[in-house]
C-alpha cells in the first residue's frame, strides 16, 4: 500500500523529470529541485490554510470572550475544554489546519527519501525494486544507472566537505539554518503569556532545524537537497503573502515586536 | 505544554524511525551469494561467510568469527584451485579477503580460516564474485574498476594492474581462455587481454545496465542480457555484436547453456531457451514470479528459482519435471552440490535449502546460530 502510494509515485515523477533533463550535468539533483518545487505547488493550497489557521488561532488568544473564558474556567479544564469547542466552532477555526501540512510533510519526507534511495540504486535490491515499481510508460531501461552526482555532491550519500582534516557537514548546517529562519519568520509575537500557539511554535522553531539538521547529517544529501529547496520556497511563499516576519531574525526582534504591539494597544486604548 | 513537548519529541523520533526503518538501508541490501565445491557449501549472508558440510547441513567455520556492522557479505565466493576462497564485502569496510581453510584458528564458540591477505583499496562495495585465471584474481568493484591481483598475495599496494571500466561492476568476469569479459551497469561489455590488459575491441553498448555475468557459449561466442530486454551475442575475435534475442522484461543475471540451447530469465517471470545459433526460441515458461537468479544445468535439466519462492526443474523440451515451494524470495542462482542443488532464499524462515537432484525433495535447511 504505502509504495504504491507514495514509493512508486514519487520515484516514477522524479525518474520522468530526471528523463527530461538526463543530459543536464547533475540532473538527478536538478530533478529533485523540480519534483520540490511541484509538491510545494501541490501543496501551496496547504500551506496557505496553515499560515491562516495559524493568524486565527493567533486572533482567538487576543479575544477578550476567549480571555473571559480562560479566566472563568481556569480550575474546570472539562468546561474549559467544552468552550474551546463551541467557540472553535462558532468562528470556524479548525485547531488542526495549523498542524495537518507540518504532518503531511512527513510521509513526504520518508517517501522522497525512499524515492531517491530507489532510484539511485546503489545495491542489487534496491535496483530490483525500482525495477518493479516502473510504470510501463516511463523507459528508463537507457537512463539506469542513473548519475548520482550533483555539484560537489553524491546524492546517495551523506554529505561533508574536507576542511583541515574535519569533515564540515555543508549541507546539514544549511538544512538547519533555513528551516530556522523558515520556523522565526513565521512566528508571530503574542502579548499574552498564556499563548499556546505561540510558544508551540517557538518549541518548534528550535526542535525542527536540530531534527532536519540531523536528517540531513544522517541520510542521503538528495533529500538535504529537498530540505534546502522546500525552506527556501517556504520563506518565498511567506513572503510574497507579505506573513513573513522579518523582525524575528534578528537578535530580540522577536522581543521588540512584542513591545511594539503592547504599546500600539494601550495607544489604541 | 510539557506534554507537548513530549508528544512533538516521540512524533520526530517515530519519523527518524520511519525514515531510517523503511528505506531498506540497513544491513540487507541485496541477496545472498553462494558457492560449493561439492562437499561444502559457501554462504555470504550478512556480516559473515559460512562454510557449511553439504552432507548434514552443519557448520563447518564462519568468517569473521565476530560480527562487524563495517562487514556485509553478499557476493559470490570464490574458489581457488588451491582452496584459497575470496570473498568481498559490500558494507563500509571495502575488504576483498583471501580465506585459507586449511587453517582454522578456533575459538570458544566458532571457527573461522586464516586471513591470507586483504585488499583494501577498492572505493565502494563488492558485489560480484571475482574470476580467478591462472595466478590472477579479476575482482569486479562497484566504484567501476577492475581490480588484478596476484591470487598468492593479493594484499593492499599490490595490485597489478586497476582498469577504469567506468559504471558500477556487478557482473562476475567470464573468460574464454584468451579474453576476460566484463558487464558494466554502465551498459557496456568490455574484452580485457589478461596479460597485456589491453582491451581487445571497443566495448559494446548493450542498450541497458547489464548485471549479469558474460556466458562464453559452446560455440566460443560471448551472450550477455541487459536492462534493454534482450540478449547479444558477439563473437569474441572481431567484437562484432548481434541481437540474438529479445524478451519481455530486464534480463538480470547471465545465461547457461547445455551445449546446445541458451537459458536465461527476466524479471516478467520467463525462462527461455533460445538456440545460441538461430537465436530462434525453442520454448518459455513464465510459473509464477521474476526469475532474477541465473539458471543451472543439472542432471539434463534446467533447475531455476523464482522471487516467489519456488524452484522448478524443467526438462529440455521446457516440461516442469518438478517443483518445490522453498519460501521467502528467491533471487539467488540455484549452484549444484554432486546429487543436490542448492539454494539460498531471502525472508525465510532459513537461510540455505538442499534439494534432492531428481525430486526435488528437501534434504535440509540451514539457519546461522548467532
Amino acid at each position: 500500500m504505502w509504495d504504491t502510494l507514495i514509493i512508486h509515485p514519487f520515484t516514477n515523477l522524479l525518474l520522468w523529470i530526471y528523463s527530461l533533463i538526463a543530459n543536464v550535468p547533475g540532473a538527478f539533483g536538478w530533478a529533485i529541485i523540480l519534483f520540490t518545487i511541484l509538491i510545494r505547488i501541490v501543496t501551496w493550497p496547504l500551506n496557505a490554510q496553515q499560515l491562516k489557521g495559524a493568524q486565527a488561532m493567533q486572533e482567538l488568544q487576543k479575544d477578550k470572550e476567549w480571555q473571559a473564558i480562560q479566566k472563568k474556567y481556569a480550575k474546570d479544564k472539562e468546561k474549559l475544554a467544552q468552550e474551546q469547542m463551541r467557540i472553535y466552532k462558532e468562528r470556524g477555526i479548525s485547531p488542526f489546519s495549523s498542524c495537518l501540512p507540518t504532518l503531511i510533510q512527513f510521509p513526504i519526507i520518508i517517501g522522497l527519501y525512499q524515492a531517491i534511495i530507489n532510484a539511485l540504486a546503489s545495491a542489487p535490491l534496491g535496483l530490483l525494486k525500482l525495477a518493479r515499481g516502473l510504470y510501463p510508460t516511463l523507459n528508463v531501461a537507457a537512463l539506469i544507472p542513473l548519475n548520482s552526482r550533483f555539484l560537489w555532491m553524491d546524492l546517495s550519500q551523506p554529505e561533508s566537505i574536507p576542511i583541515f582534516g574535519f569533515n564540515l557537514p555543508t549541507l546539514a548546517l544549511i538544512v538547519a539554518i533555513t528551516t530556522y529562519i523558515q520556523s522565526k519568520l513565521t512566528m508571530p509575537a503574542s502579548t499574552n503569556p498564556g499563548d499556546q500557539t505561540a510558544a508551540m511554535t517557538k518549541t518548534m522553531s528550535i526542535y525542527m532545524p536540530l531534527l532536519l539538521g540531523y536528517f540531513a547529517l544522517t541520510f542521503a544529501s538528495g533529500l538535504s537537497v529537498y530540505f534546502i529547496t522546500s525552506n527556501l520556497l517556504g520563506i518565498f511563499q511567506y513572503a510574497v503573502t507579505g506573513r513573513a516576519n522579518w523582525r524575528n531574525l534578528l537578535p530580540g526582534g522577536d522581543k521588540q515586536d512584542k513591545q511594539d504591539k503592547q504599546a500600539k494597544a494601550k495607544v489604541a486604548k | 505544554m510539557k506534554s507537548k513537548n513530549i508528544l512533538f519529541v516521540l512524533v520526530v523520533a517515530l519519523a527518524a524511525v520511519l525514515l531510517s526503518g523503511c528505506t531498506g538501508q540497513g544491513l540487507t541490501n541485496s541477496w545472498p551469494g553462494l558457492a560449493s565445491d561439492g562437499e561444502t557449501v559457501y554462504l555470504a549472508s550478512g556480516q559473515f561467510l559460512y562454510a557449511i558440510n553439504l552432507e548434514d547441513g552443519k557448520e563447518i567455520w564462519r568468517y569473521p568469527a565476530k560480527s562487524s556492522n563495517s562487514l556485509q557479505f553478499i557476493a559470490q565466493p570464490v574458489l581457488a584451485p588451491d582452496g584459497t576462497i575470496i570473498i568481498g564485502s559490500a558494507g563500509s569496510d571495502h575488504r576483498l579477503v583471501a580465506l585459507d581453510p586449511s587453517q582454522l584458528l578456533s575459538s570458544e564458540t566458532v571457527r573461522t580460516p586464516a586471513e591470507k591477505w586483504i585488499f583494501t583499496q577498492a572505493r565502494s562495495s563488492w558485489v560480484a564474485g571475482a574470476l580467478i585465471l591462472d595466478d590472477k584474481v579479476f575482482a569486479p568493484n562497484s566504484d567501476g574498476i577492475l581490480y588484478v591481483l596476484d591470487l598468492q598475495d593479493g594484499s593492499s599496494g599490490s595490485a597489478l594492474q586497476r582498469i577504469n571500466l567506468g559504471g558500477a561492476l556487478w557482473a562476475q568476469p567470464s573468460t574464454d581462455g584468451n579474453l576476460v569479459y566484463v558487464a558494466s551497469l554502465d551498459h557496456y561489455l568490455y574484452a580485457i587481454d589478461p596479460n597485456t590488459y589491453e582491451f581487445a575491441w571497443p566495448a559494446i553498448d548493450l542498450g541497458g545496465a547489464a548485471p549479469g555475468t558474460p556466458l562464453v557459449g559452446p560455440d566460443g561466442n560471448v551472450y550477455v542480457g541487459s536492462f534493454d530486454s534482450a540478449i547479444v551475442k558477439v563473437d569474441p575475435a572481431t567484437g562484432a555484436d548481434t541481437l540474438l534475442t529479445s524478451t519481455q522484461g530486464w534480463v538480470w543475471s547471465g545465461p547457461v547453456s547445455d551445449g546446445q540451447s541458451i537459458y536465461f530469465g527476466d524479471l516478467e517471470g520467463n525462462l527461455f531457451a533460445v538456440d545460441a545459433d538461430s537465436g530462434n526460441q525453442s520454448w518459455s515458461i513464465q510459473p509464477d514470479g521474476p526469475v532474477v537468479g541465473s539458471p543451472l544445468v543439472i542432471s539434463e535439466n534446467i533447475v531455476f528459482a523464482t522471487e516467489s519462492g519456488t524452484v522448478y526443474a524443467v526438462d529440455s523440451a521446457g516440461a516442469i519435471v518438478w517443483q518445490r515451494q522453498v519460501g521467502g524470495q528467491i533471487y539467488t542462482s540455484p549452484v549444484a552440490g554432486t546429487d543436490k542443488i542448492i539454494v539460498a532464499p531471502m525472508q525465510a524462515e532459513f537461510s540455505l535449502a538442499v534439494l534432492d537432484t531428481t525430486s526435488g525433495n528437501q534434504a535440509w535447511t540451514f539457519t546461522p546460530e548467532n
